[in-house]
């Protein structure tokens, strides 16, 4: 459980009253929870799951393998169309689930981790070894992370875009955003549409739709949090 | 956690020992006497009287328990977020 305030008294009460009430283990500073990795500095809050990152990377031997400098090739079109299908298909399911927990970090893996895991089912050679071209990418930065400054204006920021009909089995089209609380990256999406756009500016419309709905949706968060962005 | 960072909140975290045995159940749930203990009667069962690991209900009778206690102690609950409580 975090607790946050600007109070250290109230949180104190709050801690001594949980107790009290359910006997609790105070862990004192927030440093682990669930993976996360998180420090404080004096510009800022940092957070990384590095630790998740090299276990995950322990698992498969990488020994051998290059680190990448980009998690997927620009030259590969995944399809699931082909017919040799993986024998330990549940090597690549596992892998595709831890590293979507990774992508709470990083949203720098967000669109090659959502485009694999669209092809868990008919799941060939050519998706494991994107799925290894991720990994080996992650070799060679395994610390990134979150940065959040402190002198960073409480403003909500967008930006979105969409790939027009670039699903090749569907022709969907792919949306995507990111909001900013100021400088700090706090949500973001990398997700197919749900129904065919004859037209780009209509996939354009329905990008923008869901970016309105997020935003609403941060904008109560904010308000529950007594935040005036 | 951004907004810790720029408004200089504390962070801090707790753990809650055996949570899941703090949660209340409504409804009645018995399990076989677990092995080492010797029942007094030949036929007999366990009626349980909290909630207890591995149940189905324990990890929803627990955040019941909890946001109950949160509530009364004066914290609201976010509509947005259903595990954030705000005072």
């Amino acid at each position: 459980m975090i607790l946050t305030g600007n109070d250290a008294q109230k949180i104190a009460l709050l801690k001594s009253l949980l107790d009290h009430l359910f006997k609790i283990k105070d862990l004192g500073q927030l440093k682990f929870f669930l993976g996360l990795e998180v420090t404080r500095l004096r510009k800022g809050i940092f957070l990384n799951q590095r630790k998740y990152t090299l276990e995950l990377l322990d698992v498969v031997d990488l020994l051998g393998f290059k680190s990448s400098n980009t998690p997927m090739d620009p030259q590969i079109k995944l399809n699931s169309k082909e017919s040799h299908l993986l024998e330990d298909i549940f090597i690549f399911r596992r892998l595709i689930g831890q590293l979507i927990y990774l992508t709470n970090t990083r949203p720098d893996i967000h669109f090659v981790v959502n485009h694999l895991s669209q092809f868990l089912s008919a799941s060939t050679m050519t998706h494991y070894q994107a799925v290894l071209r991720v990994l080996r990418y992650l070799k060679g930065n395994p610390g990134w992370g979150f940065f959040f400054p402190s002198d960073s204006l409480l403003q909500l920021k967008d930006f979105h875009d969409l790939d027009w009909a670039s699903c090749l089995e569907t022709y969907r089209s792919v949306n995507s955003f990111c909001m900013f609380l100021g400088d700090s990256l706090i949500s973001w999406r990398s997700k197919k549409q749900h129904t065919i756009s004859r037209f780009s500016s209509e996939a354009e419309y329905r990008a923008l739709a869901s970016a309105t709905c997020e935003i609403q949706r941060l904008s109560y968060l904010l308000r529950d949090l007594h935040i005036v962005p | 956690m951004a907004i810790a960072a720029t408004e200089n909140w504390l962070l801090e975290q707790l753990y809650v020992k055996n949570a899941f045995l703090d949660g209340d159940l409504h409804e009645e749930v018995y399990m076989k006497v677990p092995k080492g203990v010797v029942p007094q009667k030949p036929v007999q069962i366990c009626k349980l009287r909290k909630s207890i690991y591995g149940l189905r209900q324990a990890s929803r009778q627990w955040y019941e328990k909890l946001s109950t206690v949160l509530i009364a102690l004066g914290y609201t609950q976010s509509q947005s977020d259903f595990s954030l409580f705000t005072k």
